[in-house]
């Protein structure tokens, strides 16, 4: 039981990881980077090589955060600079962006699954359950980054200045915010982040290039859950998902925790389309 | 160049389509009979499996902006149902297909749920959502149904009529069937239906305004879309009669999408290209591992930045060049139906105008309250202008009238019908036809295109009689053509009919969103802002239509900053000032009321309307 929940949480910690590194974006360009599930799994196949070539940890971490921004910053060069607004061809070109990632990992690293291990650890008793030591690691570093990137976006000059801009774009120019460097920092600070996060990430779920994909949708569904912009909904989101689909996992069996996933999705977006904490702008003719 | 000569031209050439078309089907269905070899037919057969779901995605996101990836959840839906048809209940191919389509409907509307109420990228990821779910649903079906995770096994022969039917002769039907939904697709598409869709893609405002329902537009759509995923899926189930959870995976999804930006979104024959194109990727990606994924990857990136039109806008646009260097002789032909513009002065139908009450409207937003007890009556054959200065309450007035908001308190009137708190589309078929401060104005539609839309929901015509473009389909269209043609000649902007509307200039972009609300032949016609962004020239044009308007019968309520324009036109003044009434009566009256002159006639007295949302509009969006 406690076990189940402690799974729960670590999972839903990924999901909630992921869902940050979207808002990072969406929040500051208006853009959801279909790709950033790609780059913490990239960020996980630099580890595992560095790692396997003999490197020092840390110099292979910091390969993968600053390997996993500059992707992240080409991207949006390439992928999303010259897009017409309006017309959500980013979900196309990210979504190429993220099958091109997967297509170049399967081509280097191949397509099998490859545990990633960045220390040795054993399960351990916590609170009547067992938990593999990264779990905490991830549930941590997943609350942290939430609570953290919240007091960023309130209190900062560069925060605030993102939500005045996805607030009303037009506005933010004139008031001398470059929002071109603010889309280029967004992006290069998700990617760099995911990277980092990648290896972690990584011991729980493997590195395999399609696990992105799952992580992307999943991350998506939380995103939404928790209210788009909401740093502290995508954790809570992302926790509460977890859970659900543990619980359902151990009562109806492996098949029914995305069915479950999917129906309290769609139950609660048909309730409350804003999410959890998410605001509803509205706007007519 | 008018329509009537047009329609000739069209008709000149129109019989070569259908035979083209018959002669590719046949020459392609005997294919493997002339001599083309196994492995490639089986290419082709897959290819024209793609064409089918591209085509789906097509009509869902393409025309209707719909992004809704569930089409591989329709594919399977569509495979397992066939299979399963033909293994237990009646192995008939067409029935199979039948059932196929059906399945996927079922799929496809319940992808789509979602999508009724929440727009982007929300219905595309719970459609990817739902592709992910397929293996689990597939699973959780007792296996002797479906198979479970080893796949349904035992798919028997496919039987046409009770004739089982060769490898060569199934590949033959399916070459035969794929060119009918084709031919159904393309009349769908290319009609008064496709037009409809296409208004989906401008927000929430249009197609309500129309009278169209957004609602049963886009379930229309989903299940026009998921139809043909269900029938590739049927097909696909009988040819390898073996169906295995590895060919329902979103790489099909991504597959699909690669295929429909390639081809272009509303694309009908680029399809095939697409669709050949991406199979031949597909199929060398086997061959040499991963990259395909790669290409697919590059050509999304490509295709989303470029998101104009695919092959298909690429060869759009360059028989439009070629069309514009023969301009003169069109502008020529033009000269000539401008000469003969004043025969059609005279010919604006009569409009059964009715009388449009207001009364004791309020309407609070959370604690801002926008109208309080705003009271006028607009009658018929004559102008009401409501004025007022920014954040006045005249905007939402507008809103509420047709619809889009609720009143707090109040009731509008139209006639003896209540109008209050109706949904827009139903407040527009009533009669209530609009325009909008910032015109709006669906893509891919032509200037005479646009202005016909305005009369769609007046006259329904039903899906089989536009598909088979029956005589009725074709003479309400043609007299829908007809009727908006005229009433651009009477605006003067004739010569813009078979230009794309959206790329007007603003001036006449508005003249086009009234002919539009011109052409839904209205009781009541209201204007926002009508007259911003207009030259001088151009708004002795827009003062001649609304007095004829005014004239033919209707109800005129125009919402307008520019006084001089609104004082040599209004029958009836109704001033707003903080969402209350001010004061009410004839241009004479009004202008001699102290409160007008002073907060806000004398400030504003020198600034035309016209130049202060000029400027507004130069700041917002460089048009």
């Amino acid at each position: 039981m406690v076990t189940t929940v402690w799974s729960g949480l670590a999972v839903g910690a990924i999901y909630a990881i992921i869902a940050i590194g979207y808002n990072i974006t969406l929040v500051t360009t208006g853009i959801l980077n279909f790709a950033f599930a790609n780059i913490v799994m990239l960020g996980a196949y630099i580890t595992l090589t560095g790692l396997g070539w003999g490197w020092n940890i840390g110099l292979v971490l910091v390969l993968a955060f600053v390997i996993g921004g500059l992707v992240a910053v080409i991207e949006e060069r390439v992928a999303v600079r010259f897009l017409k607004r309006g017309r959500h061809a980013e979900l196309i070109t990210t979504v190429g962006a993220a099958t091109i990632l997967t297509g170049a990992m399967a081509l280097i690293w191949t397509v099998n699954a490859q545990r990633v291990t960045l220390f040795e650890e054993q399960p351990m008793d916590l609170l009547g359950g067992l938990i593999q030591p990264h779990s905490i690691i991830l549930i941590g570093v997943a609350v942290a980054i939430a609570i953290l990137l919240t007091i960023f976006n309130r209190k900062t000059k560069y925060g605030l200045a993102s939500l005045a801009h996805a607030a009303d774009r037009e506005a933010t120019m004139m008031r001398g915010v470059n929002v071109r460097w603010m889309s280029i920092i967004s992006f290069g600070a998700a990617g760099a982040i995911g990277g980092l996060l990648g290896p972690l990430v990584a011991m729980s779920t493997s590195a395999s290039p399609y696990v992105a994909l799952t992580l992307a949708v999943k991350g998506f569904i939380v995103l939404t859950c928790g209210g788009i912009g909401s740093q502290l909904g995508a954790l809570i989101a992302g926790l509460g998902i977890g859970l659900i689909e543990a619980f359902t996992d151990v009562w109806l069996g492996q098949q029914f925790g995305d069915v479950a996933v999917f129906v309290i999705f769609v139950a609660l977006l048909l309730l409350r389309p804003q999410g959890m904490f998410g605001t509803r702008s509205r706007r007519f003719v | 160049m008018s329509i009537a000569t047009a329609g000739r031209r069209r008709s000149r050439w129109g019989w070569m389509l259908p035979v083209a078309w018959i002669v590719v089907t046949i020459l392609v269905a005997a294919a493997p009979f002339l001599g083309l070899s196994s492995q490639l037919m089986r290419h082709v057969f897959l290819a024209l499996t793609i064409v089918l779901m591209v085509s789906g995605l097509n009509l869902t996101f393409g025309w209707s902006g719909e992004l809704n990836l569930g089409i591989p959840a329709m594919y399977a839906a569509g495979a397992y149902a066939a299979g399963y048809m033909s293994m237990h209940w009646v192995n008939d191919l067409l029935l199979g297909i039948l059932f196929g389509a059906l399945a996927a409907l079922v799929i496809g509307l319940i992808t789509g749920i979602p999508g009724l109420r929440l727009g982007g990228w929300m219905l595309a990821i719970v459609s990817f959502f739902v592709v992910l779910l397929i293996p689990n649903i597939i699973q959780i079906v007792p296996a002797d149904i479906l198979g479970g995770s080893t796949g349904l096994i035992g798919i028997p022969k496919p039987k046409l009529f009770g004739i089982t039917l060769s490898t060569d002769a199934y590949f033959a039907v399916a070459v035969v069937i794929t060119a009918l939904w084709l031919a159904i697709y393309r009349n769908t598409v290319i009609s008064r239906i496709g037009e409809s869709l296409v208004t989906l893609q401008q927000g929430q405002a249009l197609a309500p305004s129309l009278g169209m329902s957004r609602y049963r537009l886009k379930l229309f759509a989903y299940a026009m879309g998921a139809v043909p995923a269900g029938i590739a899926g049927a097909l696909y189930a009988n040819l390898d009669r073996f169906l295995g959870l590895e060919s329902f995976t979103i790489n099909l999804a991504v597959l699909v999408l690669a295929a429909s930006i390639i081809a272009g979104g509303r694309s009908i024959y680029a399809v095939l290209f697409g669709a050949a194109l991406v199979q031949f990727i597909n199929f060398e990606s086997t061959q040499y591992g991963e990259f395909g994924e790669l290409v697919f990857g590059i050509l999304l990136v490509l295709g989303g930045v470029a998101l104009g039109g695919g092959i298909s806008g690429l060869i759009k646009s360059l028989a439009s060049a070629r069309a514009r260097r023969r301009a003169p002789v069109d502008s020529a032909d033009s000269a000539a139906s401008e000469a003969s513009a004043a025969r059609f002065d005279a010919a604006i139908e009569p409009l059964a105008g009715e009388p449009l009450v207001v009364e004791g409207v309020s309407k609070r937003f959370g604690g801002m309250q926008a109208l309080e007890d705003v009271t006028f009556r607009a009658e018929p054959g004559r102008i009401t202008a409501l004025i007022g200065p920014n954040g006045s309450g005249k905007t939402t007035t507008l809103n509420i009238v047709c619809g889009f908001y609720p009143v707090t308190t109040g009731v509008v009137r139209l006639g003896d019908k209540t109008v209050s708190s109706k949904p827009p589309a139903w407040v527009a078929r009533a009669g209530v036809a609009r325009t909008f401060q910032t015109p709006l104005i669906a893509d891919g539609l032509s200037t005479v295109e646009t202005v016909a839309s305005g009369s769609i929901a007046s006259h329904h015509v039903s899906l089989i009689e536009t598909v088979l473009r029956l005589p009725r389909y074709r003479r309400v269209r043609s007299q829908e053509l007809v009727k908006a043609y005229g009433i651009l000649q009477r605006l003067g902007i004739e010569r813009f009919a078979d230009e794309p509307a959206d790329s007007l200039p603003l001036g006449t972009r508005r003249m086009t969103e009234l002919a539009r609300a011109v052409a839904a032949s209205p009781k009541v016609i209201l204007l926002d802002e009508v007259a911003s962004g207009l030259d001088t020239h151009e708004v002795a044009g827009l003062a001649r239509m609304l007095k004829a308007v005014a004239a033919a019968g209707a109800t005129v309520v125009l919402v307008e900053h520019n006084f001089a324009l609104v004082r040599s036109l209004a029958d009836h003044i109704v001033v707003l000032a903080d969402g209350q009434v001010l004061t009410q009566g004839s241009p004479a009256e009004v202008e001699r009321h102290p409160e007008v002159l002073g907060r806000f006639l004398g400030e504003m007295s020198d600034l035309s309307g016209t130049s202060i949302t000029t400027r507004e509009d130069g700041a917002s969006s460089p048009a």
